[in-house]
């Protein structure tokens, strides 16, 4: 039943950031990303305090660094190919570009300096949710979203994609096993109407079983509403921690102004 | 109480929407404790009459459940009479945790938190699946997804288990011990399958259909025992 290569899905780590309630969390990544975001980006000293406390952070809560680093390779491309070129093409209002040397292209420094803005900015929010999802499950970060007041039909909507999307992933991959049994190759134009039946076959799958889930639901009792669950009191650690990170950001962030 | 029988049924019909007739005059009455098994061949209409007894289908016809009619203004007293776990434990099992899962039933009808711990652990632990509450149900063995199916419902603390093809899919291994399993639940048990040998093992009575009529009541020995019969209706 389950062949899902998506199926090993990273297991939170048992660490003191594994501990701290989500709540707490996701509003000191919400802050931390707002402080960094509106820092002016030729406060260098305040970027390294920055990225120097995300590394504290990640070494006290012995998170898998290849792990949380990850999805900055990921996003790299992007920002590059977004930023790149811009010290080419930005013209220097102030002066001080740099001459390559090669014909006439010049770097501007203003231009630099936007590179740097955008890609370290989004470096430090990518980071940020990393540190997040590597220590919180799923179904805790949904947990805490809904304490925070975040609305329950989106709550609601993003359980259901993670209890779902691996389903719908098994179902794929054994449709297209038996598809593939059966000689498919993928190689002729005409083949491509194989794909758009087992979209749409997917798709009717799919819609029968979110009416099977909603009798499942009826039959237990359910009258339109999720039902409450009630959540835990925050602890005084969690209350430590949102101060402590609180206090760090706003404190490099002022010292460096 | 015991004189009232946890569920009666009289001259129910159904047709789904399209025309197709499902169920043909049926009368059945289950008493409380039963251990009844429904049986018939594929579309028979086993799993339309079990969507029936706690209203999530109406038909024409009364469906009675310890006694009350089932009807729209009482479906929420009906469904904490009559549990039912579907055949696909993929479509009961819906929330991210088994925690949630198990809670869901408890907190739709407004217990308090506290007694919505107590009856999930109870559930989970009935079912041997303690320790797994905060497991994805896409982590669980079909096995245990099956018996998570069940928790869902034991913790509702119906009086009325409805369990449609509770073997399907299951090694023989976990097949036995759902049987055990629900063997050892006190509850009244009303089982829709085409496994026979499930049927043996665990009713007493069995209720044959073929073509949504009842064509056969009786000891399951005696049904069971008529290979003619089972021969002619699909089995």
């Amino acid at each position: 039943m389950n062949v899902s290569p998506l199926r090993t899905q990273a297991v939170p780590v048992s660490s003191f950031l594994g501990r701290v309630d989500p709540r707490t969390k996701l509003i000191c990544l919400v802050f931390a990303v707002v402080v960094c975001v509106t820092t002016p980006p030729d406060r260098f000293a305040a970027f390294a305090g920055y990225f120097g406390a995300l590394a504290l952070l990640m070494i006290i809560a012995r998170l898998p660094f290849k792990a949380v680093l990850g999805p900055v390779f990921v996003i790299m491309p992007f920002v590059l190919l977004c930023a790149a070129f811009v010290p080419f093409i930005h013209p220097d209002t102030s002066g001080g570009g740099y001459s390559l040397g090669i014909g006439r292209l010049w770097v501007s420094r203003s231009g630099l300096l936007l590179l740097w803005n955008v890609a370290a900015k989004a470096i430090f929010g990518v980071l940020c949710i990393a540190l997040l999802v590597h220590s919180t499950s799923f179904p805790d970060l949904l947990r805490g979203l809904d304490a925070l007041r975040f609305p329950r039909l989106g709550v609601m909507l993003a359980g259901f994609v993670y209890r779902y999307v691996f389903v719908l992933t098994d179902e794929v991959l054994r449709m297209k096993r038996a598809r593939d049994s059966r000689g498919y190759q993928g190689r002729w134009l005409w083949q491509t109407a194989v794909v758009g039946r087992m979209v749409g076959t997917l798709f009717l799958r799919s819609y029968e079983r979110g009416e099977r889930v909603y009798l499942a639901m009826l039959a237990r009792g359910f009258e339109s509403r999720m039902p409450l669950s009630e959540h835990a009191q925050l602890r005084a650690a969690d209350y430590g921690f949102l101060f402590v990170v609180v206090t760090v950001f706003l404190g490099i962030r002022v010292i460096a102004l | 109480m015991n004189d009232v029988p946890a569920i009666e049924i009289s001259g129910l019909s159904y047709r789904y929407p399209d025309g197709t007739s499902a169920l043909n005059g049926i009368d059945l009455i289950i008493k409380t404790g039963e251990k009844a098994g429904i049986i018939g061949a594929n579309g028979a209409g086993k799993s339309t009459l079990l969507l029936h007894l706690n209203g999530i289908l109406r038909g024409e016809g009364t469906v009675r459940v310890f006694g009350a009619a089932v009807n729209r203004s009482n479906l929420n007293l009906i469904r904490r009479g009559a549990g039912l776990v579907f055949q696909n434990p993929d479509d009961q099992l819906f929330c991210p945790t088994l925690f949630d899962d198990v809670a869901f039933g408890p907190r739709n009808m407004k217990a308090p938190e506290q007694e919505v711990m107590r009856r999930v652990t109870h559930a989970l632990q009935l079912a041997g699946l303690d320790g797994l509450d905060h497991k994805s149900a896409f982590h669980l063995s079909v096995g245990q997804k099956k018996r998570a199916a069940l928790a869902t419902v034991l913790s509702m603390d119906t009086r009325i288990l409805v369990l449609d093809e509770p073997t399907s899919n299951l090694d023989p291994r976990a097949r036995r011990e759902l049987i055990a399993l629900l063997k050892d639940l006190a509850e009244t048990q009303v089982v829709a399958t085409h496994d026979l040998a499930l049927v043996r093992d665990l009713c007493s009575r069995v209720v044959l259909m073929d073509r949504g009529k009842i064509v056969a009541d009786g000891q399951a020995r005696d049904i069971l025992e008529d290979r003619a019969l089972l021969e002619q209706h699909g089995l």
